[in-house]
């Protein structure tokens, strides 16, 4: 999950609250029942939340801002659009390894054109094929001369 | 056959004409009206030819100046054909002589033409391939100065030039799945410094 996709998830369980706290004090918000997003089914599926009791929800909005204030995203780009195999795999490593909320921010950078660039907070790890090859710039060389 | 040979056979058909001629102005002098008149005379005074006679001889003087006049004409016709024919010779002779001298010096100013010609061939071919040769070395220092340039360029932006060409020719074909090997190990080898980073934030 990326922060936006929290965001995105925070946004549609607050709107899904203020309708069903609406319903359930007669009053009419005006508003339609919104639709549910495929990630947020399968977070509530996931966590066996179920989002038409309020304590639920209100539970539910607590671990989400939880989450949102306190874990830790790592900004990863790749050359060219990640799978959402590779990036499970990927969220895999940094929750089993770093923190279990780990969000990824994936972006894509066309120039690095293979592997990709971890930035954590403080430091940027370079995998890229472009730091490879810069890398073997002399060994190249000689190889073309 | 020399000048003077010529000049001399000439001069000694020009003598014999003009002796032929001579002897027919004598004869024709000897017995004209006053060779006549005097043999007439001394006819008449001694009375030595009758007329028939002095007819006779008349007629036989006709006859002999007639055919002395036919001989010299014949002899002078023969001789002035032969100088004819001799002019003739002498001036084919000489002109060919002339001709010969005006061909040779044709000749010798064609063979010194055509030899200048060809020394300024052979220098202006000198000429030309001294200068392809510098042309063709020029070429080759430049070709070699923007060769090294380039590859100096390439060594300098290698990394650049293979990734955007990378980029370019296999984005497409570039599987991130595929890459994750190489990803999973590098954030193995960083495991520590990711790890310590991201708990720092926490």
């Amino acid at each position: 999950m990326t922060p936006i996709e929290l965001g995105v998830i925070m946004r549609e369980v607050f709107t899904i609250d203020q309708f069903l706290s609406a319903q359930s004090h007669g009053v009419s918000s005006g508003l339609t029942l919104p639709t549910i997003s495929p990630s947020l089914q399968m977070v509530v599926t996931a966590q066996k939340i179920n989002l038409l009791l309020p304590d639920h929800r209100a539970r539910f909005r607590q671990q989400l801002d939880f989450v949102r204030r306190t874990a830790p995203i790592v900004q990863v780009s790749f050359g060219a659009e990640p799978s959402r195999q590779a990036l499970r795999v990927l969220v895999r490593w940094f929750r089993e390894n770093g923190h279990p909320n780990t969000l990824i921010a994936v972006g894509i950078q066309p120039n690095i054109a293979g592997g990709c660039i971890v930035r954590t907070t403080t430091k940027t790890f370079d995998f890229s094929l472009q730091r490879l090859l810069q890398v073997s710039q002399p060994e190249l060389a000689k190889i073309i001369k | 056959m020399d000048i003077n040979t010529e000049l001399a056979l000439f001069t000694v058909a020009l003598a014999s004409i003009l002796s032929a001629l001579l002897a027919f102005i004598w004869v024709a002098v000897r017995l004209g009206p006053k060779g006549r008149r005097h043999g007439a005379n001394h006819s008449n005074n001694g009375e030595l030819f009758d007329e028939n006679f002095r007819n006779e001889l008349r007629e036989r003087g006709i006859a002999r100046f007639e055919r002395t006049l036919d001989q010299n004409a014949t002899f002078l016709q023969q001789d002035m054909h032969h100088i004819g024919e001799e002019v003739t010779e002498f001036i084919k002779e000489r002109a060919g002589d002339i001709l010969k001298e005006e061909f040779g010096d044709q000749k010798k100013a064609i063979a010194a033409a055509q030899q200048h010609l060809t020394q300024t061939f052979m220098q202006v071919d000198t000429a030309i391939q001294q200068q392809q040769q510098e042309i063709a070395a020029q070429y080759l220092k430049e070709l070699q100065a923007e060769k090294e340039r380039r590859l100096n360029d390439f060594s300098n932006n290698m990394a650049e030039i293979v990734t955007k060409h990378v980029e370019q020719t296999l984005s497409a074909h570039l599987d991130i799945g595929q890459q994750m090997k190489y990803i999973l190990s590098n954030l193995e080898a960083n495991k520590q410094a990711i790890v310590e980073d991201i708990k720092r934030e926490i």
